[in-house]
């Protein structure tokens, strides 16, 4: 797919993958979000994936579109026995996910690697 | 006369900027050896500008755009970059710093650059100045059904508001939120008339159905309605699709988090939590958002 995206996606290893949510989110159809969504639960199961970190270091907040897709990969990763963590989340993104009462279903770290650690351990 | 904080933790180059900085125009420098030096000074004598240098081992430059720009009364940043942080410098610019000079052509670029971004500051905060004093604003716009609209309409919507002092830095995210979900549910549920409960049961089905409905000119011809009022003390978001509605008593009645494991509910629960009063009309296509006036800011916006 061309032009803005819902998440920029990284591998930090072979059984790890970063999610970076982007801010454009809203700029894209809901199905198309949810396409991406697809396709990266694809990939999560495909290769195997144990560990996911989203980092929200690009977005100030997350919406209830992000929320619905973050749900699914966090329940196909733990299908496959992996776990999912998040990093770098404003104070308002960790109020929204109080709110939703998704704060404690997934670790929040305040870094990247320090979640990638925790991950490991 | 412009106050200037210089920020750098080499007392060599704190001089030499200060000594450029001053030579030929009047500016009244300030001197911090950190990026949390910075910010506790500016928290006691706020200045005009900041002139920080990106690489510091204590709070960076980074840090300190990122803190002021959280804070009530953001300052214009100029950092100063050594051969090889460009790409840094590209990152403190996308989060929100005025602009950088490389530290080899300070005594060339460092100087007009601090001036040009005192310009620019200085002529949006007298625009900032002139907005608080409007009492009022009314305005309605009709726009497309068309996805790409929504985040150029929420952060003009958040920009209007901001602009008026109605809330800190914080509350100006939280009622992007809160109109995103609004904006959103009258686009895909009000207009196109796709349920969201669906997405629960059958996301292909839902996707599709989203996908077949905005080629169909019957739904995505529709419009989405938007009244903006702002009065000293309230905003008023008056956000109305032309689909036929819904039972409003469903959401009413459930004013929780939905199940963790559901698919849909959240985004109402987030207008609810950021806007103080959410009323739907009987029809069930048009919501009346209000937020109240936080405590006025002492500071105009980007103006200390």
């Amino acid at each position: 797919m061309n032009g803005p995206r819902a998440f920029l996606v990284q591998r930090d290893s072979d059984d790890a993958l970063i999610i970076i949510p982007q801010r454009s989110i809203t700029s894209l159809a809901e199905d198309e979000a949810f396409t991406e969504m697809e396709d990266l639960l694809l990939q999560v199961e495909k290769d195997g994936i144990k560990i996911v970190i989203v980092d929200f270091k690009q977005s100030s907040y997350v919406a209830s579109t992000m929320l619905e897709a973050l749900r699914a990969v966090s329940k196909k990763v733990l299908s496959l026995n992996g776990g999912m963590a998040l990093c770098n989340v404003s104070d308002v993104a960790r109020e929204i996910l109080r709110l939703v009462k998704f704060e404690t279903r997934w670790p929040i770290h305040s870094t990247r690697e320090k979640a990638l650690k925790a991950m490991r351990e | 006369v412009p106050r200037v904080l210089v920020v750098d933790d080499s007392p060599v180059d704190r001089h030499l900027v200060g000594r450029l900085l001053a030579a030929d125009v009047p500016m009244e420098v300030q001197f911090a050896s950190d990026g949390q030096e910075a910010i506790d000074l500016i928290a006691r004598h706020p200045v005009d500008l900041i002139v920080a240098d990106l690489d510091m081992p204590a709070a960076d430059g980074l840090d300190l755009v990122d803190a002021v720009a959280q804070s009530k009364s953001p300052v214009p940043i100029v950092l100063m970059t050594a051969k090889g942080s460009e790409t840094l410098a590209v990152a403190a610019l996308q989060r929100g710093a005025a602009g950088y000079v490389p530290k080899r052509s300070l005594a060339k670029l460092l100087l007009p650059t601090v001036q040009r971004t005192l310009a620019l500051s200085e002529r949006q905060s007298n625009v900032n100045r002139l907005m608080t004093q409007m009492v009022w604003r009314n305005e309605q716009l009709h726009i497309d059904n068309d996805h790409q609209l929504i985040l150029p309409l929420v952060q003009y919507l958040q920009q209007c508001v901001w602009l008026n002092r109605h809330c800190d830095a914080t509350g100006r995210v939280r009622i992007g939120v809160a109109l995103e979900e609004a904006l959103v549910n009258a686009l895909y549920h009000g207009n196109l008339e796709v349920d969201s409960a669906l997405r629960s049961t059958d996301r292909k089905q839902y996707r599709d159905l989203v996908q077949q409905r905005l080629q169909n000119p019957f739904y995505c011809d529709r419009q989405i309605h938007v009244r903006l009022t702002i009065s000293p003390e309230k905003v008023i978001f008056v956000i109305r699709d032309e689909g036929p509605g819904f039972d409003t008593s469903r959401i009413a009645q459930s004013p929780e988090a939905p199940d963790l494991d559901s698919a849909s509910g959240r985004g109402m629960l987030l207008i609810r939590a950021f806007m103080d009063e959410v009323v739907y009309n009987s029809v069930g296509n048009e919501v009346t958002l209000v937020k109240r006036a936080e405590a006025v800011l002492q500071s105009t916006p980007g103006s200390e």
